[in-house]
């Protein structure tokens, strides 16, 4: 039986992110990328991928322009804005904080409180 | 960032929609077939790895959607929707939405007859070429209070100013124009001969009075107004040189005024003949050219403000000339005042006026604020209604459509393996009734409204991951 997590609001912008400052990638790249990182322990849904590349593109945090894919075929490459690097940054050490605070709060044992 | 960037998108999706939408289907083609290749090359028989990669997509169109609500290419879309929304719920309720429309009507309404009618006189300037250089110019009493110049005032001024390109002065004439037919009284000024140049205006028939004709025992000559010309006369152009009776006394009509004309210093006036006062004399004191009984008005030369007219005529009123004797009455010793015209004629009703359009207005926001009360109450019952059937009744049929949600068309993303987790469509926002129609499409998918929605521009992120085991 699958087991399914729900993607945290936001955390789908934050893993984009993360892939295309690993270098400019295809819509279908991104996708390949997030789950080689996670060791194929997440799967986005594929159709959710471009809504979401859009509206960072939107917002300026990525770019794109179209080049030529590995087979040779026309694909719309995105890459990492600058300022797209500093939202990556700050939004990575914001979700380190909380889930550092998450993680704290759960591991109370009932002793310490 | 990213206000450019914003900024350029939205072009982008206005200007080049088409391209956009070529370039989307171009992208997400790209990705079905680089994923059905993938399948192709682990094993998958072609036919079959087309199937499963546009099933594993998901709807195409959907993502196309969201694709163009995410660079906010939908604007013009979603307020037809909008629109079409607040249509259909106003004809729902024909006799809530008629006594909103009727209060409003009633409040707008009233507020742009006042307004129309006030507008005129408060706001637009005087019906005459280049009107706010025209001024009025008036002596001063030892009370601060204005006072009507004299005629040897006015001709000193005249004489020794610089700051404007045409003076004149007026005052009122009430001649009785006798005919075969019938004697009448009519309303009329003794004008100087650069009146209707100060004002910037000429005849539209015949001349204008010059210098020779404001001589004292000049020739009787007179100009008529539209009006008068066409109720007396029939409007009859060979007018121009004919003779008129007015006080016993024979005047020869050298011209007719615009029809368009109006006389701001005196709206009844319906004839003109120069003043002929003597310009000589001016020792002599007890004459009427030392009479405080005239209106000066002025137009000012391009370039100069009533601020330099003022000081110019200060000037001239505290340093006499031995050629320009004043008698103790007209010293000029309290000054004298540069005023816009515009300002002298509406300065008295001009409190008033502001009271009528104040109250209006005021009308006008006590309708506003009935129409809210109405919508407010209307929302507190409709709350009320839906958390009664919330509580009572099937949750499927409570108002608000999480059920719709939920159920939707029963297609599930992702192919056969993904299993929806939940459905939340309730949202806070303002704009929670379009956000419910289009939580009908979304049927088959889950999303989970989150507090990031600033950072959607108010969209809802949605995604599904799946851990396999």
């Amino acid at each position: 039986m699958d087991k399914q997590l729900d993607l945290l609001q936001g955390t789908l912008d934050m893993l984009i992110l993360k892939a295309v400052s690993l270098g400019p990638l295809h819509g279908y790249g991104v996708l390949l990328r997030i789950q080689q990182i996670s060791k194929d322990r997440l799967e986005i849904q594929q159709g959710s991928l471009y809504p979401a590349l859009y509206r960072l593109e939107h917002q300026g945090w990525i770019a794109s322009e179209w080049g030529e894919s590995e087979n040779k075929r026309k694909a719309k490459y995105y890459r990492l804005t600058a300022a797209g690097k500093r939202r990556l940054q700050t939004e990575s050490e914001k979700w380190n904080r909380m889930a550092d605070l998450i993680a704290g709060i759960l591991d109370t044992k009932p002793e310490e409180v | 960032m990213t206000l450019w960037s914003r900024l350029r998108s939205w072009f982008s999706a206005i200007l080049r929609r088409s391209s956009m939408e070529n370039e989307m289907d171009a992208e997400l083609r790209f990705h079905i077939d680089a994923y059905a290749e993938d399948l192709i090359r682990a094993g998958v028989e072609r036919k079959e790895a087309l199937r499963r990669a546009r099933i594993e997509f998901g709807g195409i169109e959907r993502v196309k959607e969201e694709g163009r609500d995410a660079r906010s290419a939908n604007l013009v879309e979603s307020l037809v929707q909008d629109l079409r929304y607040g249509a259909s719920n106003m004809l729902r309720t024909p006799g809530f939405t008629a006594i909103t429309v009727l209060t409003l009507a009633l409040g707008i309404g009233a507020t742009t007859a006042i307004f129309s009618a006030v507008n005129p006189i408060l706001f637009e300037s005087l019906p005459y070429p280049d009107a706010d250089r025209i001024m009025m110019i008036s002596d001063l009493r030892g009370d601060g209070s204005r006072l009507d110049v004299t005629f040897h005032t006015y001709r000193e001024l005249l004489e020794r100013n610089h700051s404007f390109e045409a003076l004149a002065v007026t005052k009122p004439w009430r001649p009785t124009l006798t005919s075969p037919t019938q004697p009448e009284r009519l309303d009329g000024q003794r004008v100087s001969a650069a009146y209707f140049p100060a004002l910037g205006v000429s005849p539209a028939l015949g001349r204008d009075f010059d210098l020779s004709d404001d001589q004292v025992n000049g020739p009787r000559v007179v100009i008529l107004s539209d009006v008068l010309w066409k109720r007396r006369f029939g409007g009859d152009r060979t007018i121009v040189g004919r003779q008129v009776t007015l006080d016993d006394n024979l005047y020869s009509v050298i011209g007719v005024m615009p029809s368009a004309f109006e006389n701001v210093l005196a709206p009844r006036a319906e004839l003109w003949s120069p003043l002929q006062y003597d310009t000589r004399n001016i020792t002599s004191v007890q004459t009427r050219e030392w009479g405080h009984h005239l209106r000066m008005i002025g137009r000012l030369r391009p370039g100069l403000g009533s601020e330099q007219a003022t000081q110019e005529f200060d000037t001239l009123a505290r340093n006499p000339e031995r050629e320009f004797p004043r008698p103790t009455w007209a010293l000029l010793d309290q000054g004298l005042t540069v005023n816009s015209l515009q300002h002298e004629v509406t300065e008295n009703v001009r409190p008033a006026l502001l009271a009528v359009l104040g109250a209006v207005l005021l009308v006008l926001v006590i309708a506003c604020v009935n129409v809210t009360n109405l919508l407010l109450s209307r929302r507190i019952r409709a709350t009320r209604r839906t958390w009664r059937r919330a509580h009572t009744a099937d949750p499927s049929t409570a108002h608000g459509e999480p059920a719709s949600c939920r159920d939707g068309r029963g297609r599930r993303p992702g192919g056969g393996e993904t299993r929806r987790t939940g459905v939340n469509c309730a949202q806070p926002s303002g704009a929670a009734t379009r956000r419910r129609h289009r939580c009908k499409w979304h049927g088959a998918r889950f999303r989970i409204v989150g507090d990031h929605a600033d950072r959607a521009g108010g969209r809802i992120d949605s995604g599904t991951a799946r851990v396999p085991q």
